[in-house]
């Protein structure tokens, strides 16, 4: 049993750490909103994997559970129907927490819509390789002067 | 291509860089990734960082890109010697590197020396015979000096070689329309929906193009691709339900003196009058203040 435990002591550990990181930084201007995201994304893959790790672990406690059963029915030569209440209940609770894990692992799910407004193409790009500087915006050149 | 996620979240940093508040480094990463002309604005964030020497060594080797997305935002908006200092600075850095010769003939078609830009590049070309940006580049200083007829030579002879660069397809269509020649517009346009068929503004431009040559087939057609369009892009693209109105109406005119069977086969009521009505609907959501002079034109389009 406490070989079960020392995942979650990993995942709360690597939380606080992450935590007292997180209100270090948050001065700093260009790391704000895309540090924040990809930090709470790392934490929320690596909370999935442990629990993958323990649903993993509970299924092959289930099997292992379901062979001993049989072989204790095989000694008393009776049939097996369904192994015992438990087991089962272990197997539903180890099938949930996988799923669970399978789906938060691999990170943001991407849309396959066309028209969600991830992947609608609103404007094309400007062909800045054939780009011409001949415009009449040449005539209003910006005030900008250069200190190196 | 710009989608509708990054072009909100490209708004939300251009206001917020405009107004003061940080985040001119991540504006100047957006624009350069998705490939947009915003020369004024890239100059003026862009020199600020590079003038600040201690936001300058907090970039690190991106301070290089930076460089050149400024020399060629200045030569946009015709600040010469920024670019000028943009492009020693590289050349300090690195020196002999054909990307920095690159700006330098850039430089000089900038400057108008269109002889010595062409030189810099046919030099260019000998060491590498095969570079697609100098190519494009020869089809450019053509098009500046306001000869479309050898631009097009040019980007004909560069696209035999690179047949599947969508952009230099999208520019020779454009240089077709330029000259008023739309059928090898339309042929440019069916190569891109060929090569690309999920983007809807091709589609949309074939279209547009279909419904300028005229005659009822060809405004048959452009129905088709407007319609493709709006599946394309879930009825958001205001344009092309306008486009199946102007398509309606036209060939409402066009089949008068056709009979029965020949007006029925090529009418959609249907699709006509849904169209209208998405657009009525959109301009209720968004403008709501145009909505009469909107309901009058469909009204009008439809005798």
């Amino acid at each position: 049993m406490p070989f079960l435990l020392t995942p979650l002591i990993v995942v709360f550990y690597s939380n606080s750490i992450l935590g007292g990181e997180i209100s270090q930084r948050e001065n700093s201007d260009r790391e704000s909103n895309f540090e924040k995201k990809r930090k709470r994304e790392l934490l929320k893959m690596n909370l999935g994997f442990v629990v993958g790790v323990f649903g993993i672990l509970i299924l092959s406690h289930a099997a292992y559970s379901t062979i001993q059963y049989r072989g204790l029915l095989k000694i008393m030569e009776e049939e097996f129907s369904r192994p015992p209440m438990n087991v089962v209940l272990e197997l539903i609770i180890g099938v949930a927490l996988c799923l669970w894990a399978a789906l938060t692992l691999p990170g943001k799910f991407l849309s396959i819509h066309p028209d969600s407004d991830e992947n609608r193409a609103v404007s094309l790009p400007d062909n800045s390789e054939f780009m011409i500087f001949n415009h009449r915006g040449r005539l209003f050149p910006p005030q900008i002067d250069m200190k190196f | 291509m710009v989608t509708k996620t990054e072009e909100t979240e490209l708004n939300q940093l251009e206001i917020q860089v405009e107004n003061g508040g940080g985040g001119a480094w991540e504006y100047l990463c957006l624009v350069r990734k998705l490939k947009l002309r915003r020369s004024e604005k890239v100059l003026k964030h862009g020199s600020s960082i590079l003038n600040d020497p201690r936001k300058r060594s907090a970039l690190g080797p991106d301070e290089w890109t930076r460089n050149e997305q400024v020399a060629i935002a200045a030569m946009d908006c015709q600040c010469l010697d920024v670019a000028q200092k943009c492009i020693k600075v590289l050349q300090k850095k690195f020196p002999g590197s054909k990307r920095v010769g690159r700006l330098e003939a850039l430089l000089l078609e900038a400057k108008k020396l269109w002889g010595e830009a062409e030189e810099a590049y046919s030099s260019l070309l000998e060491d590498n015979p095969l570079d697609q940006a100098i190519h494009k580049r020869r089809v450019a200083i053509s098009k500046a000096l306001g000869k479309p007829s050898i631009a097009i030579e040019l980007l004909n002879k560069y696209l035999e070689l690179f047949m599947a660069d969508h952009d230099a397809w999208r520019e020779l269509a454009e240089l077709y329309l330029s000259l008023q020649m739309y059928k090898q517009a339309a042929f440019c346009y069916e190569e891109l929906i060929l090569s690309q068929p999920i983007v809807p503004l091709y589609h949309l431009a074939y279209a547009d193009v279909l419904y300028t040559i005229g005659g009822i087939e060809n405004l048959i057609s452009a129905r088709k691709y407007y319609a493709a369009t709006i599946d394309l892009t879930g009825g958001k693209n205001t344009r092309a339900l306008l486009g199946i109105c102007l398509c309606a109406s036209a060939i409402a005119q066009l089949s008068k003196g056709r009979n029965k069977e020949d007006k029925d086969a090529t009418a959609a009521p249907e699709l006509h009058s849904l169209a209208a009505a998405a657009v009525e609907k959109e301009y209720k959501q968004k403008v709501p203040a145009k909505l009469q002079l909107i309901s009058s034109v469909l009204r009008s389009l439809k005798i």
